[in-house]
């Protein structure tokens, strides 16, 4: 007797421990669908499954020298186009439906996404080509943790090769729960109703620098500073721009002030909306906020066309809790 | 013609009110309290009583300085006798260096620095803060340090400044300085404003310097970077230090009180930075009662019962979400 009970419990555990491979394996489970971030020995397993398409956003130049087998090229600079007024956004679904179809994305593709991973400047063009899928109204996108970098410290295979992909059937549909545009960050600079976050460096923020192309010092006024520098861990010892744990993220988060209940509503910005789309990254699909969007004409956009709105320079906006 | 004969004395009576504005005033009207122009100092180089401070390296002061300088690299700070803080050396010690370089107490000292960037013009608000230590006031900084002088081709020269031996006796003034022990005792008490002169992602703890044991700041402090202070770099400018106006909005945004009179305790990694603090707290902004925290961080991260906050905003510290 006492053996056949041991017998099955080995035997449950066995089916248990099965399951739980099963489960954890193909995609990591993650609340709301797939993981924001995948690792390099993840992608190293997968980078050949079929529903994998794993785009290079990295310069041309740069893929045509070396990148992740079977990865295609969409460059960053395709995704968030200088537009005719010198802005940065994101182009009409039109042109986005060519670029992705064309890259062999279907709509039920794993798209994962990655850059150089050197600097925090290379992980948020990763960052802001995920929030583009996401805005565009793909559901299922990862980011390389750590990016090329990594990949290539660890010894992993490159090529030179682009590979042969058929045309996916991609149709973007805009979400707009994900984008902010002039009017609603106007608005809330009038009544509140939202915490607005600068992802620039504090220099640019506080208005000690500014950006060449951008006219105006200071930031968005009441708007608190989580810069997108303090979210990886590049250039600490020397490590390749991976993302910190969550545990320490929710803590920046709360620790910059924003309110712990995930239902607070966040609207992310900088210069061009390219390191807002790690934050984005961090707050909606790590942390679990659930409304969070980024404004695409960001700073560049906002002090052209500000009016009578004011700026805010030579302040870390103490009191920007008040705007809820 | 009468009208016009008014006129034209009015100009004149104008012009003559205009020009008695720029020359009848006193000496040193024209120099902000603390701060002497470039222009100043070279109308006044000769002046009896002055005293030129160079608190650059030798190698530099040797190359070329303003005519009168004294080579004055310090120490201003030494490692102390416990090893825990890079501090202030003795009083004896400061008052021997300061007469070798010619300071009596009746000296006005101008003090100088490489003028290239904030870290700089940091150096010269260590020796004015360790000058007021002393009891010394009658000091002031250079505004832009040696670059704005050599950008502004004024006379330069290699020879040494050989100075008479000053007189110069300290009379100390305790309420310039604070100690970790004192500090202990402030720690989250309402109405004590402690101010970090570091840069954010220090005081943050995304970062640190290699030589502090810990990441982050002091519970509660709110912050104030010295790198902001002046526009060093900026399109090749030499180090001026922000107009008031700016540094008043930056003492205002980082949330330090309007009341001139408040105990504010300022503090950085080794106690340089928080001299800048010092000095635009107290000399420009008239902040009647700063103290700097000489031991810092360095000396802070060392005692269990320092409070030190990583991944928040100071200001955040104390709010309950």
């Amino acid at each position: 007797m006492c053996k056949t009970i041991q017998d099955r419990t080995i035997i449950f555990l066995l089916v248990l421990t099965a399951l739980m491979l099963i489960v954890s394996v193909p995609v990591r489970s993650f609340a709301g669908g797939t993981s924001p971030l995948v690792s390099t020995s993840w992608l190293d397993k997968h980078k050949s499954d079929k529903a994998v398409v794993i785009v290079d956003v990295r310069t041309s130049a740069n893929y045509g020298f070396a990148h992740i087998p079977n990865a295609v090229s969409i460059p960053y600079s395709e995704l968030e186009p200088k537009s005719k007024t010198g802005l940065f956004v994101i182009p009409d679904e039109k042109r986005i439906n060519q670029m992705f179809q064309q890259a062999g994305i279907n709509n039920n593709s794993h798209v994962v996404v990655y850059a150089h991973g050197n600097t925090v400047s290379d992980a948020s063009k990763a960052g802001a080509a995920y929030w583009i899928f996401k805005a565009m109204g793909h559901k299922n996108v990862s980011m390389l943790n750590g990016g090329f970098t990594k990949w290539t410290f660890e010894g992993r295979v490159v090529t030179n090769t682009a590979p042969n992909k058929k045309a996916g059937n991609f149709k973007a549909k805009r979400d707009a729960s994900l984008i902010a545009d002039f009017d609603e960050v106007s608005k809330i600079v009038r009544k509140g109703g939202a915490v607005l976050m600068d992802a620039r460096n504090s220099i640019q923020y506080f208005g000690h620098e500014k950006r060449a192309d951008v006219t105006c010092y200071g930031h968005i006024p009441g708007a608190i500073n989580l810069p997108a520098d303090f979210l990886s861990n590049a250039g600490i010892n020397r490590a390749p721009a991976t993302i910190k744990d969550k545990k320490d993220l929710q803590k920046m988060v709360t620790g910059v002030g924003v309110p712990k209940a995930k239902s607070t509503p966040v609207i992310v910005y900088c210069n061009t909306a390219q390191l807002a789309g790690l934050n984005y990254l961090v707050l909606k699909d790590i942390l679990g906020y659930k409304n969070v969007k980024v404004y695409d004409g960001s700073m560049l956009e906002y002090c052209r066309v500000r009016g009578k709105l004011p700026l805010e320079r030579f302040s870390w906006s103490i009191n920007a809790q008040k705007n809820l | 013609m009468h009208p016009k004969i008014h006129i034209s004395f009015a100009a004149a009576l104008i012009a003559a009110m205009l020009v008695c504005a720029g020359l009848c005033g006193p000496r040193q009207a024209s120099a902000a309290k603390g701060l002497v122009t470039i222009e100043w100092l070279s109308k006044h180089i000769n002046d009896k009583g002055l005293v030129i401070l160079d608190v650059r390296t030798f190698p530099k002061y040797i190359k070329s300085h303003i005519p009168g300088a004294v080579r004055a690299f310090g120490p201003w700070q030494t490692m102390n006798e416990d090893y825990v803080g890079f501090m202030m050396p003795p009083v004896a010690q400061l008052e021997n260096m300061l007469r070798q370089y010619g300071v009596s107490n009746d000296s006005f000292v101008i003090i100088y620095d490489q003028g290239m960037t904030s870290s700089d013009t940091a150096k010269s608000a260590r020796a004015l803060w360790t000058l007021h230590y002393l009891g010394h006031t009658k000091c002031a900084i250079l505004n832009g340090g040696f670059n704005a002088w050599e950008q502004r081709e004024k006379p330069l020269t290699s020879k040494p400044t050989v100075p008479l031996t000053g007189n110069f006796k300290a009379s100390v003034n305790q309420n310039k300085l604070i100690t970790l022990d004192q500090l202990k005792k402030k720690l989250g008490k309402k109405g004590c404003v402690i101010v970090d002169l570091r840069e954010p992602h220090h005081h943050f703890g995304h970062e640190k310097k290699s030589f502090i044991p810990v990441f982050g700041h002091i519970k509660g402090s709110l912050l104030m970077p010295a790198a902001y202070m002046t526009i060093g770099g900026q399109d090749f400018s030499p180090a001026y230090l922000r107009d008031k106006n700016s540094l008043l909005h930056m003492a205002k945004g980082s949330g330090i009180p309007s009341d001139t009179n408040i105990e504010i305790i300022v503090y950085s990694n080794t106690g340089l930075q928080a001299a800048l603090g010092y000095f635009v707290l107290n000399d420009i902004l008239g902040y009647k009662n700063v103290r700097l925290f000489d031991g810092s961080m360095l000396e802070a991260s060392k005692d269990k019962h320092v409070p030190i906050v990583r991944y928040s905003w100071g200001w955040n510290d104390y709010k309950t979400k």
